[in-house]
């Protein structure tokens, strides 16, 4: 309320000083029949507010003002200075009134002569100035009270400054910064004197100053676009009769007010489409099992140099195969081109215009217009827009935007013989190339650079942007910038050279600019040249740093666990029987041993060694070889054994606190340095993994045939690698755990340790306690369970 | 009521920009590549404390890239909030043009009519009316 009545104020004030103008032309020209008209709307437009807001003195001097007008509209009154004169009193009384409101000063003035002169106008006067000017009296104390409830809130006067004033004086403040940068420049040439020094130092400051309080100005929080948003959910909820519960996040984030205003239709066009499209009706969520009422989460936060608006509803999401099938038949794609698209550019199919995936067209959306202007029209302000589909439970949409006409702190970096902007929020470090602690390494074609314990993705800026580089490019010291970008991981990029270090007034470029993703705007420095800012998430896109699988998060849980710890693991480094050399930790490897061939064996589908006559797991060896002892590695866990075969034994080592994380952490524990060398390190966890050396486990009497190709060929080996031993043996029928019967081997009814398996996917009812033979967790439970009850 | 044109010539050829949507005309300065981008941008430049995207006017009327340095005239433009020097051979006059001279454009070739969909009869020539938007918002002009 409080704001709305702020507004009014405003309005009002702004509106009395056009009206006053109008009146006395319209004084002049009385014939002017538009003149009138707009006298007459804007005391309408008064008066209705003052209605709305519940101002019964303003509403009562406007109603007669109005009443005046209409009639002077209407042609039954001749307008003469006299009426004029009289409207302007009053208008000047609303004037006084208004200010009341904001100061809280009463005007204690009666308005019932101003009421009573201004209806005299009226040809035909009847009673009703007479109820009028007696109400007014009688309402006055109670009026007086409640202007002097506004007394208690004294707020600070505003005025309403139009946006292209504001642009100049920004503009203007600008052209300050620049020429206050360049006289900085020339004093520090000239080595003035002392006074000098002081006085601009004074300029400077206050330039600073003022530059900090019109960055304000074009701030607003955020709260004001998103205030609109619950109103226009509800209309929605009651058109679609959806029951949709609305959470706004981050109110307090500060964004631009252009930018505000350029995102309110994207804004409501997307909770449009979330409610529309996205939420399901009622009873289709109560099919699913979703909560009703649905809920669409809108947050807004800062993140750097960017403002992230995220609109996240819980519905059904983007049923993609639904829109590639739209996109067929309105023959954008052809089916073969649809089915090789990568599911981020089917999904951003969205954005095509004329698609729509809503099966029916309703009074909101589904008309296919709509996310490519979305999509154009957050591409117009310099935003990005991306999409996070989870098919049946939601659809994401995340605004990055960038803070417009903002001042921020910047280095500039060379590359080729153009000059770069970085933010320097974005910056890590920055190092030279040539530092003890920084070395450059190439991993699968991969350059990656490694700064003290550390690596990240690694290009030079060159290569990003295409610059030719031919030049003078072999001995300069070239300098890295480690840079953590808003959305990716952190990387390395070289640059010839970083030049400087400044403030940057950023301005959007213009879409051409922009569109490929790799600035963040267009600067102007100091010397007058413009620059283009770099985006650090783009660099961080185009370098493709977020496929990188070293852990750069982790490293520094890894490094603190080893510091508390204080023990340093050793690794062995070895020669694969693939001939690559790779390393696994030391406390696993209980000793080194030479096996016989004639130890190694094909058992129960895999590879096998028997030592004093226990059958042991061994790895590494692809095939039975024939001849020659096998070098092994004897490794326990502790409980259980397996061996593992080397080609050679070649150094013990002592692990780095930097494991960089591995792409397949099932076998790779991860990469770690031996001599600069990168080595992958073996992860003795999938060993281990099922191995439970089969003489010690529960035993398994498989009943039927020792023949039988599934039998031996699946069930065996699965059995064995979960940590059975198998038995085809009547004689352990007695002792064995468990009993399992393959189909057709009926008639062992009756054993409670009975387990039967069939082939079918369904139960028929001939084998309704079965189990089907190829559920592998079904299986497993069963056998569990038939071994517990056993005990 | 006429309306002022500028006539600035484009790859050889005279054309009329509405004088509405030009806000200066500029001599060309420094100007600064943009790697990976557009062939139509030439690159930016500065007007005062404006940084201006420069356009390859060349580009795009013949596809051929032309030098930024070899364009010596720039005429500046407002296109949906942003501002772009549009690089010119080179600017001849300021005429006006009386409405009725302004015809919807017959058959255009396929790269004017990617720029144009108006012509003017000046001085018994007819000329074609460039559209900065259509040249800077080919999806925009497109859609609408």
């Amino acid at each position: 309320m409080d704001d709305l009545r702020e507004e009014f104020i405003a309005e009002t004030r702004e509106t009395l000083q056009i009206l006053s103008q109008q009146l006395v032309l319209w004084e002049r020209t009385p014939s002017d029949h538009s003149l009138v008209d707009s006298v007459f709307r804007f005391v309408h437009t008064v008066k209705g507010s003052c209605g709305f807001l519940d101002l019964p003195r303003l509403l009562k001097l406007s109603h007669a003002a109005e009443e005046v007008l209409s009639a002077a509209r209407d042609g039954h009154v001749m307008p003469s200075p006299k009426l004029v004169t009289a409207v302007l009193r009053v208008i000047d009384r609303i004037a006084e009134l208004t200010d009341a409101l904001e100061s809280g000063v009463a005007v204690s003035d009666n308005d019932s002569d101003l009421i009573t002169e201004m209806l005299s106008f009226l040809p035909e006067a009847d009673e009703q100035p007479v109820i009028v000017g007696a109400t007014s009296i009688e309402e006055q104390a109670a009026l007086d009270v409640e202007f002097d409830d506004s007394i208690l809130r004294n707020r600070g006067r505003t005025v309403r400054v139009s946006l292209s004033l504001l642009d100049t004086l920004m503009n203007g403040i600008s052209d300050l910064v620049l020429a206050r940068n360049e006289v900085s420049r020339q004093l520090r040439r000239n080595d003035l004197s002392a006074e000098v020094d002081v006085a601009f130092t004074r300029l400077s400051s206050s330039v600073a100053e003022m530059r900090d309080a019109i960055g304000q100005m074009r701030l607003q929080s955020i709260d004001k676009l998103f205030s609109s948003l619950p109103r226009a959910l509800r209309d929605i909820c009651i058109e679609l009769d959806k029951s949709i519960d609305l959470m706004i996040e981050g109110n307090e984030v500060e964004i631009d007010r252009e930018m505000a205003e350029a995102m309110r239709d994207p804004l409501t066009h997307i909770l449009r489409n979330a409610a529309d499209h996205g939420i399901e009706s009622t009873s289709e969520r109560l099919l699913a099992g979703k909560p009703v009422p649905a809920r669409i989460k809108v947050i807004a936060r800062q993140s750097g140099n960017q403002i992230l608006v995220e609109i996240a509803d819980d519905g059904r999401g983007i049923d993609v195969e639904r829109l590639g099938s739209k996109a067929v038949e309105r023959k954008i794609y052809t089916q073969s081109q649809w089915a090789n698209l990568s599911e981020r550019a089917k999904l951003d199919t969205i954005f095509l215009p004329g698609l729509s995936t809503a099966k029916t067209v309703s009074a909101i959306s589904g008309r296919g217009v709509g996310m490519d202007v979305v999509r154009t029209n957050i591409h117009a302000i310099g935003g990005t827009i991306d999409l996070e589909n989870i098919e049946g439970s939601g659809l994401k949409v995340t605004l990055r935007l960038p803070l417009t006409l903002s001042i921020i702190a910047g280095i500039s970096v060379t590359a080729g013989n153009q000059t770069f902007g970085i933010a320097r929020s974005s910056i890590v470090e920055i190092l030279s190339v040539n530092n003890r602690n920084v070395t450059i390494e190439t991993v699968g074609g991969m350059a990656v650079a490694k700064v003290r314990d550390r690596r990240f993705a690694y290009a030079t800026l060159e290569s990003l942007l295409n610059i030719d580089n031919s030049g003078d490019q072999e001995e300069t010291m070239r300098t890295l910038v480690i840079m953590r970008p808003a959305v990716g991981e952190t990387f390395a990029l070289d640059v010839a050279a970083v030049v400087d270090n400044e403030e940057l007034v950023v301005k959007p470029g213009a879409p051409l600019v922009m569109t490929n993703g790799l600035f963040a705007g267009t600067t102007l420095p100091d010397n007058g040249r413009p620059m283009l800012l770099l985006d650090a998430s783009g660099l961080a896109e185009a370098m493709g740093a977020h496929e990188v699988v070293f852990g750069v998060t982790n490293d520094e849980n890894i490094a603190a666990q080893s510091v508390e710890t204080g023990q340093v693991d050793s690794a062995l480094l070895f020669e694969g029987t693939d001939g690559a050399t790779r390393a696994i930790r030391l406390s696993v490897v209980d000793r080194m041993e030479e096996l016989a061939i004639e130890q190694i064996h094909h058992t129960a589908g895999r590879l096998c060694v028997s030592v004093d006559e226990v059958i042991y797991d061994i790895h590494g060896l692809d095939t039975l070889r024939f001849a020659g002892p096998v070098k092994v590695l004897r490794l326990s866990d502790g409980h259980s054994v397996c061996y593992l075969a080397v080609n050679e034994v070649l150094d013990i080592f002592a692990i780095p606190t930097d494991i960089a994380r591995s792409a397949n952490p099932g076998v790779f524990e991860g990469i770690v340095h031996f001599n600069g060398v990168p080595v992958e390190l073996l992860s003795a966890f999938q060993f281990f993994d099922g191995n439970h050396n089969e003489h010690l486990g529960p035993v398994c009497f498989l009943d039927g045939s020792n023949e039988d190709a599934w039998t031996t060929r699946i069930l065996q080996p699965l059995l064995t690698a979960s940590g059975y031993r198998v038995t085809f043996d009547e004689a352990e029928r007695e002792h064995a755990a468990v009993i399992l019967s393959p189909m057709g081997a009926l008639g062992v009814e009756g054993e409670a340790k009975t387990i039967l398996l069939r082939d079918t996917v369904h139960p028929t009812e001939l084998n309704s306690a079965s189990i089907y033979r190829y559920d592998r967790v079904a299986l497993i439970d069963a056998i569990e369970a038939k071994i517990a009850g056993a005990r | 009521m006429s309306d002022l044109y500028l006539i600035a010539v484009l790859a050889g050829v005279e054309v009329a920009i509405s004088s509405d949507c030009i806000e200066s005309v500029v001599t060309i300065g420094d100007v600064v590549a943009v790697p990976k981008c557009d062939a139509l941008v030439a690159g930016l430049m500065a007007l005062r404390s404006r940084v201006l995207t420069l356009i390859d006017c060349q580009y795009a009327i013949t596809g051929e890239s032309r030098c930024a340095s070899a364009y010596s005239h720039a005429v500046i433009v407002d296109v949906s909030g942003h501002s772009y020097a549009l690089a010119v051979d080179a600017v001849r006059d300021v005429v006006s043009v009386a409405p009725d001279a302004i015809r919807s454009a017959m058959r255009l070739d396929r790269r004017w009519s990617k720029l144009s969909n108006e012509t003017a009869e000046i001085d018994d020539r007819i000329l074609i009316i460039l559209s900065p938007e259509m040249l800077l918002m080919p999806a925009k002009a497109l859609a609408a």
